[in-house]
């Protein structure tokens, strides 16, 4: 008996400790795929692809801001005030309005972490492709796509923050943490290598549920943006890994575009702006946004895919048909106003408290005008979720109009054409294509869509100093006056700091920007 | 736990020599007494010294005993009293008087696979025994180590029904989960609020790293060891216990009426040069005290309890049931716990060298809560921002035919009225009586925890352990959102919906222990080897779908909507253990004695390059006053020394954080639809390791006055190094950070614990006073910039930080230096650059510290304001008897610990205040505390501040209670063993400078602790209870 249970006793040590202990320990997820195995065939390809599209609607960074590129974009520009409820609200938008913007900005962190998340999910698209099993096509189409997407992220980046660390590989590990920051120009030159070579694998159509994927036309015009803003901030060409991309070869780009891409005008400006429009012939490159799935989150709205930028720009209206529930940010500056009246556009572009049914809680900077191009319109409304996390428009990037526009501000022999088919389009008749006419139809064409502020800065600081230091405040506003003044910051050249944060964890490699 | 060892193997020996008797020389009879009371001790053994002969007293302290020889000398003992010797002396009749001392070093300590003798124990341990458990009727076991354990800091996190408090054994040692590790009968137990408190015989919290060093990689928090209530032999006793009990609360807030409200909101206006908008000759219309309403009045608790006990020679028993329920005081029945237990541990002998038993416990657990410290959707926050000129009730047919009420689905009270709306305060807050009638949620838990064990002796002394334990549950939750309109920022005006989650966790342990112990003249050895397997795993099932057609919650099921959005989502995990550990103890005559231990952990927490583990710990100890060259130094009768040293470990994160998973929550939606899309959720640490906690504990246990008095004094040192923290990284690396163990905390402290005990004059009384100091610092942060991210408050962001040097979640925010009188002082205040530092302020702002003296006021001068962790904490425990009557008292308190007081919603201008306001700043009447009230706060006078820091420390007398037990004869008449009844006191009341309502905030986090965001508060409790024994 004893010499059994000794011997039992021997059994149950030799087999606990010896035996299947690594068996026993080495526990994989049951829910997840590990990341190592993940990366196989074309379909895992293409989800690793859509992860990098994902980025495109990152309008937050949870736990830091909500920070929508288009509503940021035209806070600092003179086409629109910071709003929000009260002083508090808008705090942090104030600061971006009135260009006293902390290193500590929360939306400033923000904007950076997106644009290093897209360019991250990009480089790591193009380590993995490699050994993906899929064909040439699929392969170069695919590369090509995140090439464009890469230079995207990059360009906003590069233009909001000026001195960032470029990066075209993954970073490995903590000893790899630690960057410098690069110049302006290698940035710029790597997004036009990344554009250039795009262009050339890029198709130039796309089937019809693939409509959204990005073409070679959008890649054609988002080179000829990114040209005119460095060119006109630095006054200098890119180089595309030994090509040089000046006037003639973007207009070269813009000509084929404008010729070869079937992309024309909407008859109706206003469909630019509607469900109607969506993928539509007049966009070239659009990002999209939706209801689905419908989301209730408040902590992670990215895993959502709606429109922030149309909720926070929304009219404070309650009981409303048309326009419901918005935040009033991004009030449209009476400066803009002024500019369009007379102007058919103004009725698509601006949305007058008149025009609003129910209730109307006016909030911060109140000019009486809010933006009618992205904003909290009935026909956007998603069908579940959370309804300020679901607002369904999708962004509009660059359009045709764009496209007519810088072919014909980069000196192209059909300018007067061009320039007279965007105003043709809206019942205005032609005026000589001078850059100054071409330039002021910008402002008219294009405002509130994330354009204007880039446009000004790119003329210099003198004129961004004019344009950028304002006091509209409206005939409806409710403030004080003082409340209403901006003053550009000159010292800044109109960049936003470096995130205080990333400084920090720089361990001193990174320098702040100019003027903070 | 207090074994009567020594009598137990005097039975025993008296079992087995009954028989052989020698032959009949001389007889004795007499009677033991207690030395103070007079009164005969019943059960005392009397014993012919160097023979086996003896006896014992009967109920009345009697006894008879024939002894070999007239010239023999007795031996009488009793638990708890000085063993006297006494001559025969040819006497015929010896009366014995017994002096009575405490005899906690012959008390035995339950140390974890084991339990050794207070007297040669090393390590530091702090035990609750049933008697004070059931002094203080908690509601949950964790409860009653507040107070009587120094050195373990129990906070509540609220008053809700329900909520697990916060537990730190000596302070937080790590920036995870610093909960310490709970060990039910041997079996490791995620939580413990399945325990009914009836049934538990005593709490052992293991402090020290050497004492805690037999658990290995969970125990760097401190292990708190519970034992169930077991049988004693002999007839079966039937106990009903119970109580019902009123709840109110204790302490409200003075807000501003109505013409207070008004008379500030027109001042704020003039101030910002905007029209005054309110008449204040007028007479409100409503002037709403919402505190006042949102307080339930005298909400009920009860608890019934009944257990069987009993046994034979072979087998006890122990078997019980409880119902425990509990109203909030607020919300009701919206914030309701009820938990029914049932419980049967038995054990066997099967012979002399063979045992069994097991333990089991099913529980059934109801909680519904609503946010308890929320500034967000918390019902108190808005009872405290909420303007009085709201009604609670709209009832205005003029207003109920408008906007909102007439177009929007507004919240009506279960009787039909329709709850106000205000027109003036807005965004989360919100009327509280409206917020609470749409909270739904529900959470029901069925669990059942058991072990099965048995015990072979091999041979002598060799005992072979096997215990096989599970501990499983099912939780679900329920949770329904219905349509409400609360205000134009909080609504939900398109969709009901319904949702369903189903929790499984199953675990199971195997532990298989040998253990020999052998004494050779007076040398005790014990060695003990074994080996422990547990599994843990975890499934889901989630459901979700809109337009639900009902509104009577009971009635919410998934099938009930009727919408085609269906979600549903489901999951699984598992984490596996496997340990082996040795643990030796020698002593030498209980004078010296020495443990050490070695225990071997793997985890599948961490990956193949660092999976396993070694947590060795050693720990000596010296009674210092049985050495013979110790000189008596009256009063002192008992004096040791300890010391230990060890290491243990954490491996609380998340499961299979050493490998990168993708993440499918990715997608874009394309013209065909969305699409999914994946990458990895984060960057991959394959180098993880668990922390590894290194503790120093010297100590002195000392007896005075016939142990009396006795006192612990513990010192300690523990370092928690390669704390485990997803660090911030570079965001220019693109995703999200690993885990990584990165920084290192020390807390050092010292516990004292004193406790006299005595009876005189048949009165019994006894006094603990015990208090702990502990030092919390960040030695290393492994980032660049030396920060951890901390908790955030309302809208302000970040309000507390860890950082190099300073505490652990240290409220961080600008310092300020009193209020501007004048426009002179304003100019006044200059920085180093010589600029005036705040140029737009007005008189009456706050003036702020430019703390980096760099000339401007700007956030790098944001530092430490505060330190939400004391200092100091204490207790106090007395109580008397005198006959039939016994009185008890729990007084708790902290010192040097501040509170980051944000239940008002500063930022938001247009909220009611508390009427500390009304000394704020004016022309006429200048304050220095209190900024004058603005819209147009240019200033930013309510940016983080030290304004915010209030002194937190408190003193709580948490528990009075009065009992009486009824004479024996009534007893005897009504057939009772025992039959007590009592009225018992929580909260009574507290003392302390905090404003708020409520000191005691436990930590939401880590990072998050002693923020009020609107505090649910500990109600004042009264109970009427009794225990009955049959």
């Amino acid at each position: 008996m004893k010499n059994n249970i000794l011997k039992l006793v021997k059994a149950l040590l030799v087999v606990l400790l010896l035996s299947s202990c690594e068996d026993f320990l080495d526990l994989k997820p049951l829910d997840q795929v590990v990341s190592s195995n993940f990366y196989q065939t074309e379909e895992d390809a293409l989800q690793a692809l859509v992860a990098v599209y994902d980025v495109l609607t990152y309008q937050s960074t949870p736990g830091v801001s909500w920070a929508p590129f288009l509503t940021m974009s035209d806070i600092l520009s003179d086409d629109a005030y910071a709003g929000g409820a009260d002083a508090n609200d808008g705090m942090d938008e104030n600061e971006f309005n009135t260009f006293n913007i902390p290193t500590t900005s929360l939306i400033a962190h923000s904007i950076w972490i997106k644009n290093y998340i897209g360019i991250y999910r990009a480089n790591l698209y193009l380590e993995i492709i490699d050994d993906i099993d899929a064909s040439n096509d699929f392969k170069s189409r695919t590369i090509a796509e995140v090439k464009f997407l890469r230079a995207y992220f990059y360009f906003e980046q590069v233009r909001f923050f000026e001195n960032i660390p470029l990066l075209t590989a993954t970073i490995k590990g903590p000893s790899e943490y630690k960057q410098e920051q690069n110049t302006p120009q290698e940035v710029y030159n790597q997004i036009a290598f990344d554009l250039v070579q795009a262009i050339s694998d890029l198709p130039e159509s796309v089937p019809i549920a693939q409509a959204g994927r990005i073409t070679k036309w959008a890649a054609q015009a988002l080179l000829a943006r990114v040209f005119l803003f460095y060119n006109g901030v630095y006054n200098a060409d890119l180089n595309a890994g030994g090509t040089s991309v000046n006037q003639a070869y973007v207009l070269t780009q813009l000509e084929d575009l404008i010729t070869n891409s079937g992309h024309d005008l909407f008859e109706n400006y206003q469909d630019n702006f509607k469900l109607v429009g969506e993928f539509g012939i007049e966009s070239v490159f659009e990002i999209s946004h939706g209801d689905t799935p419908p989301w209730w989150d408040w902590g992670y709205p990215r895993g959502g895919n709606g429109n922030l930028a149309a909720q926070m720009q929304g009219p404070r209206v309650t009981g409303s048909q048309k326009w419901n529930r918005g935040w009033s940010f991004a009030t449209v500056n009476h400066k803009l106003a002024l500019d369009l009246a007379g102007d058919p556009r103004f009725q698509y572009t601006i949305l007058t408290e008149e025009e609003l049914d129910g209730t109307l809680v006016k909030g911060y900077q109140h000019t009486g005008y809010y933006s009618k191009k992205y904003s909290s319109d009935a026909e956007h409304w998603g069908s579940g979720g959370q309804f300020e996390l679901n607002r369904t428009c999708n962004f509009r990037v660059i359009r045709f109009s764009d496209v007519l526009l810088m072919a014909a501000e980069l000196g192209s022999a059909n300018a007067q054409q061009y320039l007279d088919r965007v105003r043709d389009r809206v019942g205005l008749t032609s005026v000589p294509a001078t850059p100054e006419n071409i330039y002021r139809e910008r402002r008219l064409e294009l405002s509130l869509e994330g354009i204007r502020y880039f446009d000004v800065l790119r003329k210099g600081l003198t004129y961004a100093n004019q344009q950028l230091t304002h006091s509209f405040r409206g005939p409806n506003y409710v403030g004080d006056q003082e409340i209403f003044e901006v003053t550009f910051n000159m010292d800044t050249k109109g960049f936003l700091p470096i995130p205080q944060t990333e400084i920090d964890l720089s361990a001193g490699t990174f320098i702040q920007n100019d003027g903070y | 736990m207090r074994v009567n060892l020594q009598r137990l193997l005097i039975t025993i020996l008296m079992l087995g020599y009954s028989g052989c008797l020698f032959a009949q020389t001389h007889t004795i009879t007499g009677k033991v007494t207690d030395s103070e009371t007079g009164l005969g001790i019943p059960g005392a053994t009397i014993l012919e010294q160097g023979t086996t002969n003896g006896t014992s007293s009967n109920l009345d302290g009697n006894y008879s005993i024939t002894v070999s020889n007239p010239n023999a000398r007795l031996e009488v003992s009793f638990v708890g009293y000085k063993t006297t010797i006494v001559d025969v002396n040819n006497q015929n009749v010896i009366d014995i008087i017994l002096i009575f001392q405490t005899t906690e070093l012959e008390e035995l300590v339950v140390i974890g696979y084991g339990v050794q003798k207070k007297k040669v124990v090393t390590g530091a341990i702090a035990s609750v025994s049933a008697d004070e458990i059931s002094a203080t009727p908690i509601l949950r076991i964790d409860q009653a180590m507040q107070g009587r354990t120094p050195g373990v800091l129990v906070t509540n996190l609220s008053g809700q029904p329900g909520e697990a408090p916060t537990v730190r054994i000596r302070g937080a040692g790590t920036t995870g989960n610093s909960d310490p590790l709970y060990i039910v009968d041997g079996m490791a137990v995620g939580g413990i609020d399945y325990l009914n408190p009836g049934d538990i015989e005593s709490i052992d919290v293991l402090k020290d790293a050497a004492s805690a060093a037999i658990y290995g990689a969970r125990a760097a928090n401190g292990v708190v060891l519970i034992t169930t209530k077991g049988a004693k032999k002999g007839e079966m006793n039937v106990t009903y216990s119970g109580y019902h009990g009123i709840q109110n609360v204790s302490k409200t807030i003075d807000m501003l009426n109505a013409d207070q409200y008004k008379m500030i909101w027109n001042e704020a206006r003039r101030n910002s040069n905007l029209s005054e908008t309110f008449d204040l000759d007028e007479i409100p219309k409503h002037d709403t005290n919402w505190q006042e309403h949102l307080f339930q009045k005298n909400a009920p608790i009860t608890n019934h309890e009944l257990s069987v006990t009993g046994g034979n020679d072979k087998s006890t028993y122990a078997s019980s049931m409880s119902y425990f329920t509990q109203q909030g005081i607020i919300g009701g029945d919206k914030s309701q716990f009820d938990r029914i237990t049932g419980r049967l541990n038995s054990r066997h002998e099967v012979n002399s060298n063979f045992r069994f038993g097991s333990n089991l416990a099913y529980s059934h657990i109801i909680r519904r809560g609503i946010a308890s410290n929320q500034s967000f959707n918390g019902a108190y926050s808005s009872a405290l921002n909420l303007d009085p000129l709201t009604p609670l009730y709209e009832e205005d047919e003029y207003e109920l035919s408008n906007d909102p009420y007439a177009s929007e689905p507004v919240v009506t009270s279960p009787d039909g009225k329709v709850y106000g709306i205000s027109k003036i305060v807005g965004a989360e807050i919100v009327n509280p009586l409206a917020l609470l009638q749409i909270q739904n949620a529900q959470t029901r838990v069925d669990k059942v925890v058991g072990n099965i064990f048995g015990e072979v002796e091999i041979i002598e002394d060799l005992k072979f352990n096997t215990s096989l334990g599970l501990d499983m549950a099912y939780v679900i939750n329920d949770s329904h959102r219905p349509l409400f309109y609360l205000n134009g920022a909080q609504l939900n005006i398109e969709k009901t919906s319904v949702s369903k989650v189903i929790d499984r966790y199953y675990t199971w342990q195997w532990e298989n222990t040998i253990a020999y112990s052998k004494i050779i003249e007076d040398h005790n050895f014990s060695l003990l080897l074994g080996t422990t397997a547990s599994k843990f795993n975890f499934e889901n099932l989630y459901g979700f779908n809109t337009k639900v057609p009902t509104t009577d919650p009971n009635h919410v099921y998934l099938n009930m909507a009727t919408d085609t959005l269906w979600e549903a989502r489901g999951g699984a995990s598992h984490a596996a253990l496997l340990s082996t550990f040795g643990r030796l103890t020698y002593d030498y005559k209980s004078k010296y004695s020495f443990t050490g231990i070695i225990r071997r952990d793997g985890s599948s927490k961490f990956g193949p390059n660092n999976r396993y583990g070694i947590f060795p710990s050693l720990g000596v100890s010296w009674v210092i006053s049985d050495e013979d060259f110790m000189p008596n130094i009256d009063p002192i009768n008992f004096l040791k020394f300890r010391a230990s040293w060890g290491v243990n470990g954490n491996q609380e994160i998340g499961d299979y954080q050493f490998i990168s998973v993708m993440d499918y929550s990715r997608g874009y939606i394309f013209a065909g639809g969305r699409m999914i899309g994946a990458s990895p959720a984060y960057i991959e640490n394959a180098d993880i390791h668990w922390e590894e906690s290194e503790q120093i504990d010297i100590a002195f246990d000392i007896g005075a006055y016939n142990n009396r008095l006795t006192a612990t004094i513990d010192f300690y040192n523990k370092t928690t190094k390669g704390l485990l923290e997803r660090i911030p990284i570079p965001a220019h690396v693109g995703n999200d950070p690993p885990y990584a163990n990165v920084g290192s905390v020390r807390n050092r402290g010292i516990e004292m614990s004193f406790n006299w005990r005595h009876y005189i004059e048949g009165v019994k009384y006894s006094i603990g006073i015990n208090g702990a100091y502990n030092k919390n610092k960040m030695i290393v942060i492994g980032n660049e910039d030396g920060v951890l991210p901390g908790a955030t408050w309302a809208v302000a962001g970040m309000v507390t930080r860890t950082e190099l040097g300073l505490p652990i979640a240290y409220f961080w925010g600008y310092k300020t230096d009193g209020i501007f009188q004048s426009q002179a002082e304003i100019f006044q205040h200059i920085g180093s650059t010589g600029k005036v530092l705040q140029p737009n302020a007005k008189p009456g702002d706050v003036r702020f510290v430019d703390v980096n003296n760099d000339g401007v006021i700007n956030e790098d001068d944001r530092t430490m304001i505060g330190n939400p962790t004391p200092e100091w904490t204490f207790g106090m425990n007395g109580s008397i008897e005198y006959k039939q009557f016994d009185f008890s008292m729990l007084l708790i308190g902290t010192y040097g610990n501040d509170i980051f007081n944000g239940s008002q919603r500063q930022d938001l201008y247009y909220t009611n205040r508390t009427t500390a306001i009304l000394d704020r700043w004016t022309v006429e009447e200048p304050s220095n505390k209190t900024p004058r009230v603005t819209w147009y706060d240019v200033n930013n006078n309510h940016r983080i501040s030290d304004l915010y820091i209030e002194d937190g420390s408190f003193v709580r007398i948490k528990n009075v209670q009065f009992g009486y037990t009824l004479p024996e004869n009534l007893q005897k008449r009504l057939k009772a063993k025992t039959l007590r009844f009592y009225v018992s006191a929580e909260n009574l009341f507290t003392i302390t400078k905090y404003t708020g309502a409520d000191p005691e905030i436990g930590a939401m986090s880590s990072f998050d602790i002693a923020i009020d965001r609107g505090i649910y508060p500990q109600a004042r409790t009264f109970r009427l209870g009794t225990t009955m024994t049959f």
